[in-house]
């Protein structure tokens, strides 16, 4: 019998294969599959699920529960919208803020620019709950921003910011900038200055030179950039229960308070649906628009 | 922070060529100011953090009453009534110090228990698709890439309705699955990304002077991919201790990590020693984030 | 030097065959039907331009790549099945494949480490290997504190020291410049030698394969040219690719007019009338013809015909002086077909006083023409 070496490459794929394709097939392809099949069960009356087929749960998000099961209630779809637009507008501003540094970082002479790069990259590593609590120490009424305001006389009366969208937004946006910066620069740094240089040569102003070429050539950044904020942002519950309180109430605290407060499980599962499909939407968007790989092929065929 | 404006604009104006070269001074200037208030933005926080874990004030820790330990003794188990302070039984509510170790050593195992798994499983995994092509490697690739695109909270409870469905008691082992996987992708991304750098015509030397596959491995493919592995591992860990969405919803009820003993923390209501935790825990990470970047440096 | 052990062969490639998927879709046939043999202590060269198939041909003998078709025996052995790491061949590769992080004594010593020799051993065997090299004393640096030409020698001791029978060099001179490369060719023909092991060497440099080998195999496309001893495949080009691709060459498409015993007189395109060997053509037969630049002689005027020569009438176009020789080119009359003529220094007195556009009279030597089938 031939044992061919193709043979024995096999093995030794299968081999290096086998913990993964067990591992994440049971444990994150089994969680996704049954969350999905979760939301299509009915909720048991004392927490837990009766296994039948049970559609309701979207119909309550989205509009077909008529009252006899279940009542469709418009408020959970504006959340869901209003998720939406948190997370979009966390993407905005979180590149808004990080373009011009990561011009600013790209320009810098070689030391202070490795030394920034360590400094914008540091905080990262310091713990996301700290860095959240942090900020409630900043904006409550007796925090820092309103002693300090107070201090110059700018304010008489302390601002009330903390439990409101505006500090929801800050927190995220706050977060989210490490995860939008390191793509952008990425982007900027592989910018051909010389690229600047003929478009001045060809009579471009600096706003078209922008426009024209800049902007076209970092927007594999961007994307990047955009799309690594935007799924944690729209799922994210921590920065509005630490921020918001009970005031500002996002899909993701939704998706909580399902699970371990009214026990509707089937119904949580359903809000995280939504949530999931959103999210791969994007990404097959992104994988349309953006992604043509290139496959530096080092590799054997078995 | 202006005057670090100066030297630089001296040292080599030709440097800011094209673009910004037009704007002149005036355009770098405004760009500086805005990279510095940026810092300030970032940093912002933590300072206020570890300014204030040192305020004497017990009752409302914004209003700066005196410099202190306190706190960090009070965390670290040292009675306030031994060293006379300024601590009250209402300021304090680290009562039981074994709480927050027992906390830190639970983030411990599981990220040194996740770290070593998912190190594992992303390494050969980012060996088999790197060299070896085969039919499904699309699948896998894109298997690869899930998790990271994954909301935590849908993973979270997706691993939560999973577990309990199928009669895992939720704890330790749990949390540490859970880590695993999407941690393994991380390690994943980072090593295949070091592989694909990596000159395969010194694996073929290899085998060309006798070493089967597992001893190319181990001393020509391993040491090659040093860096990557621990830059890998160090980014899992990194990442698990400091995991809270996930690990909220999958962990039981005795088995708390370090993110959600403060997490309860601040939902019961914050109390002074929290800045002192907080101050050690971003103390401990810049510590272990400078140590990779300076590994990084090395290679 | 040159026996060729038919029996007693090293490595034995019948009819191999080797495919590619391209990216695109199709597929490519590297190899085509290949046969090859190689005898012991040989230095055979596999010659040929990018892409003829010589690295893939050398990729199947040592297993890093499975033939689709066909059969290869290394010292006896079918090597169907067998992985690299367990054929009897070693391999010194074009960008030397040195191991970064050890240094030069754990690179040479390698493969003895990994066959389980032990350390006073494998010490002693890599200051001999690198002895032979002319690299004693560097054992303790890194590959990447060493010079191209160190490196290579480095590769050579590595893939020596445990003395196998065949030895694989893809292409290990391409990165060197000319002086050092001329020096390793020398070198490595007395490392053959001494070491008496096969050597299968794959360059694209004919000029190489021409120095150093025992026998030349000439592949294009997949496919072997020719197989012979450098003069064979330099003076016998088996067909007009090999004719053109080794040396400088003058190709003319012909007809054979008459055959005469050994001779022949072929009728070319141009209407040129060329006499040469006849090598067993027959009257009527197409074909091309071979003559080479230094296949011709200036015949001035007053000089006679030589023995074994024939006359051919031309128009200077351009002269090259290059020291030792001119390069002329010349077109025929009639036909003005396009030649290249090397003339050696003693004959200049012939051309003293010529400018593009003269006639000259050249006289080529029967023997050296050469028809080409194919």
């Amino acid at each position: 019998m031939e044992r061919s070496l193709a043979g024995r490459r096999r093995l030794i794929l299968y081999g290096l294969l086998t913990p993964v394709t067990l591992f994440l097939g049971v444990f994150f392809l089994g969680p996704l599959i049954i969350m999905g099949i979760f939301s299509l069960l009915e909720p048991g009356l004392y927490g837990g699920v009766v296994w039948t087929f049970y559609h309701w749960n979207f119909g309550r998000i989205l509009g077909w529960a008529d009252g006899l099961i279940e009542e469709y209630d418009p408020v959970y779809m504006e959340i869901f919208l209003r998720s939406l637009e948190l997370a979009l507008l966390t993407v905005v501003l979180s590149l808004v803020a990080c373009y011009p540094v990561a011009f600013w970082i790209s320009r810098l002479p070689g030391r202070w620019k490795s030394f920034f790069l360590f400094l914008i990259t540091l905080p990262f590593f310091a713990s996301l709950i700290v860095r959240l609590y942090a900020w409630v120490m900043i904006l409550k009424p007796s925090g820092a921003l309103n002693q300090v305001l107070q201090f110059f006389g700018l304010i008489d009366v302390p601002l009330e910011i903390i439990f409101t969208e505006k500090a929801v937004i800050t927190g995220m946006v706050y977060v989210m900038v490490p995860f939008m910066f390191l793509p952008i620069y990425a982007s900027v740094e592989k910018l051909d200055k010389s690229l600047l240089e003929a478009s001045h040569d060809l009579g471009a102003t600096r706003t078209q030179t922008f426009l024209r070429v800049i902007l076209p050539l970092t927007l594999p950044g961007i994307v990047g950039g955009s799309i690594i904020v935007f799924i944690p942002s729209l799922g994210n519950f921590i920065v509005p229960e630490v921020l918001g309180g009970a005031k500002v109430m996002m899909v993701g605290n939704l998706v909580e308070q399902q699970f371990l407060y009214a026990r509707n499980w089937p119904f949580g599962a359903a809000l995280a649906m939504m949530i999931m499909a959103t999210v791969l939407l994007f990404m097959m968007v992104y994988v349309t628009l953006v992604l043509r790989r290139d496959d530096d092929d080092k590799s054997v065929t078995v | 922070m202006t005057a670090t404006a100066s030297p630089m604009a001296s040292a080599a104006p030709a440097r800011r060529i094209g673009f910004l070269a037009k704007k002149g001074r005036w355009g770098w200037r405004a760009l500086t100011l805005y990279g510095v208030v940026f810092f300030l933005f970032i940093y912002a926080p933590l300072i206020v953090i570890i300014v204030y874990s040192f305020n004497a004030n017990p009752v409302n820790m914004m209003i700066w009453s005196g410099f202190t330990f306190d706190w960090y003794l009070s965390i670290l188990g040292f009675s306030s009534d031994y060293f006379g302070s300024y601590a009250t039984t209402d300021a304090v509510y680290v009562d039981s110090t074994e709480e927050l170790i027992a906390a830190v050593e639970n983030s411990l195992i599981v990220a040194l228990t996740t770290t070593t798994v998912s190190t594992c499983i992303g390494t050969a995994t980012a060996i088999a698709l790197a060299r070896y092509r085969f039919r499904a490697r699309p699948f896998y690739r894109i298997l690869m890439f899930m998790p990271m695109i994954m909301p935590d909270i849908v993973l979270g409870i997706g691993l939560l309705i999973f577990f309990v469905t199928a009669g895992f008691k939720l704890g330790l082992g749990t949390i540490i699955i859970g880590h695993c996987t999407f941690l393994g992708s991380y390690v994943f991304i980072v090593v295949q990304a070091r592989l694909a750098g990596m000159d395969r015509s010194l694996e073929e030397a290899s085998a060309d002077l006798g070493a089967n596959e597992w001893v190319t491995l181990r001393k020509i493919v391993l040491p090659q991919l040093a860096p990557g592995i621990v830059g890998g591992a160090l980014l899992a860990f990194i990442i698990s201790m400091d995991d809270l969405v996930i690990t909220y919803f999958i962990a039981g009820v005795n088995s708390t990590t370090l993110p959600l003993f403060i997490f309860s923390m601040l939902r019961r209501g914050v109390k002074p020693e929290i800045n002192a935790i907080a101050t050690l825990l971003v103390l401990f990470s810049l510590v272990v984030a400078s140590i990779g970047l300076y590994l990084r440096r090395r290679r | 030097m040159t026996q060729m052990a038919q029996d007693g062969a090293l490595v034995r490639l019948e009819s191999a065959v080797k495919r590619f998927r391209t990216p695109e879709g199709g597929s490519v046939t590297a190899l085509d039907h290949v046969d090859l043999t190689v005898g012991q202590n040989e230095f055979v060269t596999l010659l040929g331009p990018s892409g003829c198939g010589k690295t893939t041909l050398l990729r199947c003998v040592s297993g890093f790549e499975d033939l689709d078709s066909g059969t290869l025996q290394i010292a006896g052995r079918p090597m169907a099945g067998v992985p690299a790491h367990r054929r009897p061949v070693n391999t010194v590769f074009q960008n030397y494949a040195l191991f970064p992080h050890m240094n030069v004594a754990a690179n040479v010593g390698y493969s003895l480490a990994v066959a389980g020799v032990g350390r006073e051993e494998r010490r002693r065997r890599v200051r001999e290997a690198l002895a032979l090299v002319n690299l004693e004393g560097l054992e303790r640096r890194k590959p990447g504190q060493l010079s191209g030409g160190q490196q290579q020698r480095v590769a050579l001791a590595r893939a020596t020291i445990a003395k196998p029978q065949i030895l694989l060099l893809d292409e290990p001179l391409s990165a060197l410049d000319r002086k050092l490369r001329q020096n390793m060719q020398l070198e490595l023909k007395y490392l053959q030698n001494e070491l008496g092991i096969s050597f299968v060497f794959v360059t694209h440099d004919q000029e190489e394969a021409l120095t150093m080998s025992d026998r030349v195999v000439v592949l294009d496309d997949g496919r072997i040219q020719q197989i012979g001893t450098p003069i064979e495949v330099y003076h016998r080009p088996a067909n007009v690719f090999v004719a053109q691709f080794i040396g400088e060459s003058n190709i003319f498409e012909a007809r054979v007019a008459a055959v005469d015993g050994d001779e022949a007189r072929f009728e070319t395109a141009e209407g040129l009338s060329l006499i040469g060997r006849s090598d067993g053509v027959s009257p009527g037969e197409e074909l091309s013809i071979l003559l080479r630049p230094e296949n011709f002689e200036l015949l001035s005027d007053d000089r006679e015909l030589g023995p074994d020569r024939a006359a051919m009438e031309v128009r200077l176009v351009q002269e090259v002086f290059l020291g030792t020789d001119y390069h002329l080119i010349v077109r025929t009359r009639p036909g003005d077909k396009t030649l290249k003529v090397t003339v050696r220094d003693a004959h200049h007195e012939g051309l003293s006083g010529i400018a593009p556009g003269q006639p000259l009279r050249l006289q080529y030597s029967r023997h050296r023409l050469h028809p080409l089938r194919g």
